[in-house]
């Protein structure tokens, strides 16, 4: 109990180092507290929305034109599969949707009407509106979570759904949480209703989508397996244009993973926080013990001389830190109570999904205890040091002697700076504190620039170079009687494009090799003007009889440069030789790159009927689109409204008329219209040159707006790394220099009496500090590079852009030469005085 | 010989708690070049409090401090430490070596802080240990593994390395046994023979007979100063009968 008092007394008359310890204690255990906590729930969010909805676990996607019935029968003879379902649904790769003071959200969109959603999933519908304003909705669309969570859509919304080149007014019904395609990589579930569906169907790609649970749901591998001899049978039951048809499998474990993968990025860096935090309290806490431990040297040598074991003085110190971990535990413990949810709440927006999970406190409490025992034992081992005191010793002030056998730095060999050179003298004295700072500076830093070559990376790099698809301003798919070269000259005269590319639609399948396995062909004249996609390994393909697969293909089927594949269409098979490999994580790795010489031995008939539009600097793309949408694509819905609004007879057969043409144009592949109607004395008559264009995206648009929760993620992290970066070298750095400044109170008064100003002592003291900080911060850096480039690695050879990590890294410096200086202020107060005799 | 130091209407004072406590009062005093002056007293006479003004390791509260002409007394603390590093050596009673360098490091310490490195000046460091009688060995040695007489030599070495136009010292051997205070005494009567001002508090008679000018301070003032032939050219025991009716006079 003696000791306990004296800890007491020890906290309170160290008491702002003791709260600051307290401080960070407190933040170290919340942050563990909010991970262990948190953890455990956003893995269950997903399991908890299958369990809920009963949601169909595993599907597989196929074009409608391509389908067959015999597909189902083979599903359904497997005996690992269970309740198995068909229905079709729209697939549109990048579809808008708008709504007035929203910007464009455009995404990976399937569409399903009401029917088919309930053989998928029976998920409630989240809604402020009652039965009977339901009942009168015209054109309902119920919405994922993600549009209300994270793009602030409400029930009653009025918003219009853009699809192939269609726009469909719709009222948001409500929300409801989805356990198949819920999540913006793999695409969103919009539910309308049969009517609109049958609208929308009408130029928009439909797949007929088979569903199934698998019955053993502990294997995680049954399903793929279930995959992989679907397709075999598949293939053969058509013939091989199955293969060609085939758009995606899927199941709940990727949803799963995507829906999880952000969150848990979000708490292992509050995790990799809390450890760093933690490394830093210990440093802390064993820096402090040693320099109390030598300030107090007289009075341990007393206790000792008056009885006292090093065992009753060291307890002193453990009960003063396991206070501190105590209270610090108990604050954090409060503080995750309240501040976990939160976190779980923006867990749940980023993931797209609702409901609740139960928290597991246990692992919580065993969290803490860890820490406060870490702390302690830190305290513990540190404070046994007293043993190597014996009272003579502690009498003679002969402590800090005995570090110093070497003459480190001799001042004989001096060449300018004596400051720098006196400096080094403090800096070699003081090794382990000097690994200290190193360590916990290393671990903040590396953390902060492991953040920032992240954020760079997700913000730019990692996509533009890694998509293997270009990602122009605009991506213009013509109608096919247009003339694509025509109109790529007519872009040009437009100031504001800075380049036109002629391409083939999204998603053009080619089969290849042996087992006729499916390729998306990304085709361009010349692969010199594309710009995002980008040759690893081997050259880009130039002659006919060449092409470029992708990283991942290169891997999974044992492709390289110079190897010959066969490629077939519908009609023909021709070999082709591997020039290159190209780094792509978009198309589930299926793209494969041709020429348009290439390509066009596959399809002689095709064209390039699709274009990609490049703007320059400062061009708003958005209105860009507007006016090219509404100067080349006049739409259905712009004809119906004509339709409703025209009053006079004659008007009103314009409008039909037009609108006859578009459906001919769009649902049977017309090339192209010219009319005249003759209506008693009048002639009315016009064409389809307005009709341009079939459908336009933006891949950029696209891939932003799926990212948007990993940036925001990326972005947090970044700042939390930033500012915990800032705490713990602001606290380490003043702890160090000002207790070094007490520790060498007598020997900067003597150098003062020799004539050094406190400017140049500040120096020396600044400089004793520095190595270690600057040497952190640079490893900080290096480590950082290392870690992302490991990730990054996984996407193919990409190029990093440093200048923000080299900013970052002399920010720091800068930072921690303010800081110490703050520290080393007070040397200013030190008199020559102190040393008079009395 | 000139006046080397001056002061006028010298005044310090320090409050404690509150209380105005004057330590020094109105002093005037000339410090002669070349002279080996002492500066007696009881303790809590204000002696130490004089020295560091005198030295320009403080400043006065009123009054003004000359050194050679120039007014230190209004120098800001950078200008002092400047004024410090070419003017002013210090050896103290505690010696304050610095515990974390060898002693010729140390020497060099108050060395570098004034001019560069150079051969020549390790050349003088080494003469300057011989001179005082710091053996070869011992040079390389840390301050905690030498004997106190050893460590104030070093502590002398040390003032003296920059040739300061005055040599100040603050009780030089209150610390040490009395042979070694003798020895070290007998270093500053030689430093003083060929040149060296010297300015020394001390409470002690012995230590005072080394000087030729004994100046007696009371409560901040100067009571009276007693002047003596530089010492050795007089007989030991009259020298000393001397000063010490002067001190009785005074009331040691
Ligand atoms: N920094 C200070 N603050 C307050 N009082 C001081 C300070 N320095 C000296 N004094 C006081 O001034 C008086 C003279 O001290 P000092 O010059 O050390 O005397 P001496 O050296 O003659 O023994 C003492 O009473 C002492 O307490
Ligand atoms: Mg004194």
């Amino acid at each position: 109990m003696k000791s306990l008092r004296l800890a007491f007394f020890n906290i309170k008359k160290h008491i702002w180092e003791v709260l600051v310890l307290i401080l960070l204690t407190t933040a170290s255990v919340t942050m563990l507290g909010i991970s262990l906590t948190n953890f455990g729930k956003v893995e269950r969010i997903y399991d908890h929305v299958l369990e809920g909805n009963g949601c169909i676990r595993a599907v597989i996607g196929i074009k409608s034109e391509g389908y067959l019935d015999e597909y189902e029968e083979i599903l359904r003879n497997d005996e690992r599969v269970e309740r198995v379902i068909r229905f079709d649904a729209l697939h549109t790769l990048t579809g808008r949707m708008t709504a007035a003071g929203k910007n464009d959200i455009e995404l990976t969109y399937y569409i399903v009407d009401e029917d088919n959603e309930a053989l998928i999933e029976n998920a409630e519908l989240d809604t402020t509106l009652s039965e009977e304003e339901l009942a009168a909705l015209e054109h309902p669309i119920r919405l994922p979570y993600f549009f209300k969570d994270s793009l602030g859509f409400r029930a009653g919304e009025e918003a219009t759904l853009i699809l192939g080149g269609k726009e469909l007014p719709v009222t948001v019904a409500g929300f409801y949480d989805s356990g198949m395609f819920a999540t913006t990589y793999t695409g969103l579930k919009l539910v309308v209703s049969s009517q609109d569906y049958k609208v929308l169907r009408v130029g928009t790609d439909e797949v007929t989508i088979l569903g199934f649970d698998e019955k053993d749901q502990k294997d995680p591998k049954v399903v793929e397996d279930i995959f992989s001899d679907f397709q075999i049978s598949a293939t053969e039951v058509s013939d091989g244009t199955f293969i060609r048809n085939a758009v995606f499998n899927d199941y709940y474990a990727y949803e799963r993973l995507i829906c999880s993968v952000t969150c848990e990025t979000v708490l292992t860096m509050v995790v990799v926080m809390s450890v760093i935090l933690t490394v830093a309290i210990a440093f802390l806490i064993w820096q402090r013990i040693s320099s109390d431990m030598e300030e107090q040297i007289r009075n341990i040598g007393v206790l000792m001389a008056l009885g006292y074991r090093a065992k009753d003085i060291s307890r002193v110190y453990v009960w003063e830190y396991a206070l501190i971990g105590i209270i610090g535990g108990v604050i954090g413990f409060l503080c995750t109570l309240v501040i976990s949810p939160v976190f779980f709440m923006i867990f749940r927006i980023m993931s797209g999904h609702h409901g609740t999970v139960p928290t597991a406190y246990g692992l919580l409490f065993a969290g803490i205890v860890l820490m406060m025992l870490i702390l302690s034992g830190i305290a513990w081992i540190k404070a046994a040091k007293v043993r190597k005191y014996p009272p003579v010793v502690a009498l003679r002030n002969g402590t800090a002697d005995h570090l110093f056998k070497k003459n480190h730095f001799s001042l004989e060999k001096t060449k300018n700076s004596v400051n720098l050179r006196l400096a080094m003298k403090l800096f070699a004295g003081k090794v382990g504190q000097s690994i200290g700072i190193f360590v916990c500076i290393t671990a903040a830093s590396t953390a902060l620039m492991t953040g920032v070559l992240a954020k760079n990376l997700v913000g730019n790099d990692l996509i533009v170079r890694s998509a293997g698809m270009e990602l122009s301003d605009l991506r213009m798919e013509l109608n096919p009687y247009a003339d694509a070269k025509e109109m790529r000259n007519d872009l040009l005269k437009d100031d504001r494009v800075r380049k036109v590319l002629l391409t083939v639609p999204l998603l053009t399948p080619v089969e290849m090799g042996e087992d006729q396995s499916q390729g998306l062909a990304q085709v361009y004249e010349n692969f010199e003007d594309t710009e995002n996609i980008f040759c690893t390994k081997g050259r880009p393909a130039i002659h006919d009889n060449e092409f470029m697969v992708n990283n991942l293909m290169a891997v999974t089927k044992g492709i390289d440069v110079g190897d010959e594949v066969v490629l077939g269409s519908d009609r023909y098979q021709q070999k082709f030789i591997v020039t290159g490999i190209v780094t792509s994580v978009t198309n589930s790795g299926l793209n494969i790159y041709l020429t348009y010489d290439g390509y066009h031995r596959l399809e002689p008939t095709s064209s390039l009927n699709c274009l990609e539009v490049y703007l320059n600097d400062g061009v708003d793309s958005k209105e860009f689109r507007k006016d090219m949408e509404t100067k080349y694509g006049r739409s259905l819905r712009d004809l119906r409204k004509a339709v409703e609004e025209a009053s006079t007879p004659e008007e009103k057969i314009r409008a039909r008329a037009e609108e006859k043409m578009a459906v001919l144009i769009s649902e049977y592949g017309v090339s192209g219209v010219d009319y005249s109607i003759t209506v008693g004395e009048t002639v009315i008559s016009g064409n389809s040159d307005d009709y341009r264009i079939k459908d336009t995206s933006s891949l950029k648009e696209l891939i932003d707006q799926q990212n948007t929760s990993m940036m925001i993620a990326v972005n947090l992290g970044v700042i939390m790394f930033g500012f915990l970066d800032l705490v713990i070298t602001a606290v380490i750095l003043i702890m160090v220099t000002s207790s070094a400044i007490r520790k060498l109170q007598t020997e900067m008064g003597v150098m003062k009496a020799l004539g050094y100003t406190s400017r140049e002592l500040t120096l020396q003291i600044g400089y004793s500090v520095m190595p270690p900080v600057i040497l952190a911060i640079i490893t900080g850096g290096f480590a950082g590079t290392f870690l992302i480039k490991m990730y990054a690695n996984l996407f193919g050879n990409i190029s990093f852009n440093y200048t923000h990590l080299i900013l970052t890294g002399l920010a720091m410096m800068v930072f921690c030469m303010l800081i110490s200086l703050v520290g080393i202020l007070r040397i200013r107060k030190i008199t020559p005085y102190r040393l008079m005799a009395e | 010989m000139g006046t080397v130091l001056r002061t006028e209407k010298l005044c310090k004072s320090f409050s404690n708690g509150g209380i105005q406590q004057h330590v020094i009062r109105n002093l005037d005093l000339e410090i002669e070049e070349g002279d080996f002056t002492v500066i007696m007293g009881a303790s809590g006479s204000g002696k130490s409090t004089l020295l560091y003004a005198l030295s320009g390791m403080d400043r006065p509260t009123l009054g003004k401090v000359f050194f050679g002409g120039e007014e230190i007394s209004g120098y800001n603390n950078d200008k002092l430490a400047m004024f410090r590093r070419s003017n002013c050596g210090f050896v103290f009673q505690d010696i304050h070596l610095l515990n974390y360098m060898n002693i010729t490091d140390n020497v060099l310490t108050g060395a570098l802080v004034n001019k560069k490195n150079s051969p020549e000046l390790r050349k003088k460091v080494e003469e300057l240990f011989d001179r005082v009688g710091i053996a070869p060995e011992i040079r390389k040695k840390f301050p905690n593994q030498l004997s106190g007489g050893e460590a104030q030599r070093v502590g002398i070495v040390r003032a003296v390395v920059n040739d300061p136009k005055i040599l100040f010292a603050d009780e030089p051997t209150g610390s040490l046994n009395s042979a070694a205070g003798q020895d070290v005494l007998n270093i500053f009567t030689e430093l003083n023979r060929s040149g060296q001002s010297v300015v020394m508090v001390t409470h002690d008679l012995k230590t005072a007979l080394r000087g030729n000018r004994v100046i007696f301070l009371r409560d901040g003032s100067i009571v009276s100063e007693y002047r003596m032939e530089p010492y050795g050219g007089q007989d030991e025991k009259e020298r000393r009968d001397g000063l010490q009716a002067f001190l009785e006079e005074m009331g040691w």
